[in-house]
């Protein structure tokens, strides 16, 4: 941590409400699109990431400063975001057939891409129709694989921050991620 | 007839499985950049040599490529608020409340303030012709006629 963070972790701690609005303003978009990659909805990833920085107000004097604040963050939305994940698959398993008729094959155990997007205008361009489909197939890998493939092909972090991240060794966050990759490779087979 | 498309492309993706499986590891690796040299020529001489290889490292590139280019979503305008509204909200004002005006106002700079202020007042008492604590040592007090012979000592 360098002394400008480890500063901002202070008065973070002395409750200092500018500190925080601070943190949201870096952090804010990076930890939105994490969320939203991983649930596929809009609505569901502004609610999460708006737990996700209550969560950091709250246990920030847990933070022992053993890694970047902003790998500490992630931390809390990627396990906010599991935790959701098996949250809608409850209320998805719940809800199944309205659910299923909503999204079409887009369907996925707990998350999915919103119905506005896929009925879009913009389906037609090419770009957007392929992000759509990814964005679906994404949805139906299982959590952890989901949540390597954002962190590591979609945020781009380094291996280092995602065993971070995750707690797991570096062996491990790899070997899930190839047989992740495989199952996003097969899974958009299947859909183009 | 979109079933049995879809049908067909899930057939094709099974029976593609095996070699997809074998190698997938190795394209990772390589894709990233981690493979060692020996084992990348290895592998750059099956993707020369062997066509279902090349093509299933082609479809391997191109999701990745995909999953690299895939918009970077931002928060709403007005994100910070929401969460702004909701941690009061939560803990009955007690954090982002409306604030009191000590907190707008450093309680220190108020003190200092206070103290100027009351200089001011005190000074003025002070160099008033009729101030309070207007001090003049020089003068007497003035004895009315009809109380001279209440103080005799004062001349």
């Amino acid at each position: 941590m360098t002394r400008a963070e480890r500063k901002l972790v202070r008065r973070l701690k002395e409750r200092d409400e500018r500190a925080f609005f601070e943190v949201i303003e870096s952090n804010g978009d990076r930890v939105f699109n994490l969320c939203f990659r991983l649930l596929g909805n809009r609505e569901e990833a502004e609610d999460l990431a708006q737990e996700v920085f209550i969560k950091v107000f709250k246990k920030i004097d847990t933070f022992e400063g053993d890694c970047k604040l902003s790998t500490w963050i992630y931390r809390i939305a990627s396990n906010e975001s599991k935790n959701r994940i098996r949250h809608l698959a409850v209320r998805h398993d719940k809800s199944k057939d309205e659910f299923d008729e909503g999204v079409g094959g887009c369907a996925a155990a707990g998350a999915y891409t919103a119905p506005a997007q896929m009925k879009s205008p913009d389906v037609h361009v090419e770009v957007q129709q392929l992000e759509s489909i990814m964005q679906g197939a994404i949805a139906e890998l299982e959590e952890d694989h989901r949540v390597l493939i954002v962190l590591r092909d979609i945020e781009e972090l380094s291996y280092e921050e995602i065993c971070s991240i995750t707690e797991l060794a570096e062996g491990t966050v790899k070997s899930r991620l190839h047989r992740a990759r495989l199952a996003l490779r097969k899974k958009m087979m299947t859909r183009m | 007839m979109g079933d049995e498309d879809n049908q067909g492309k899930h057939e094709q993706a099974e029976t593609g499985d095996e070699s997809l499986d074998a190698n997938v590891e190795l394209f990772s690796e390589y894709y990233e950049g981690n493979l060692a040299p020996k084992e990348a020529a290895e592998l750059e001489a099956l993707l020369a040599s062997d066509e279902k290889a090349r093509q299933d490292f082609a479809d391997f590139e191109k999701t990745m490529e995909m999953l690299s280019g895939m918009h970077k979503m931002s928060a709403p305008m007005d994100f910070d608020k929401r969460v702004e509204d909701t941690i009061r909200r939560r803990s009955g004002g007690r954090f982002f409340g409306k604030r009191a005006f000590g907190e707008r106002i450093p309680y220190e700079a108020l003190a200092i303030l206070v103290m100027i202020i009351a200089g001011i007042v005190y000074w003025m008492g002070r160099s008033s012709a009729t101030g309070s604590h207007k001090l003049d040592n020089d003068s007497k007090p003035e004895i009315h006629d009809g109380a001279r012979d209440v103080v005799p000592r004062l001349k």
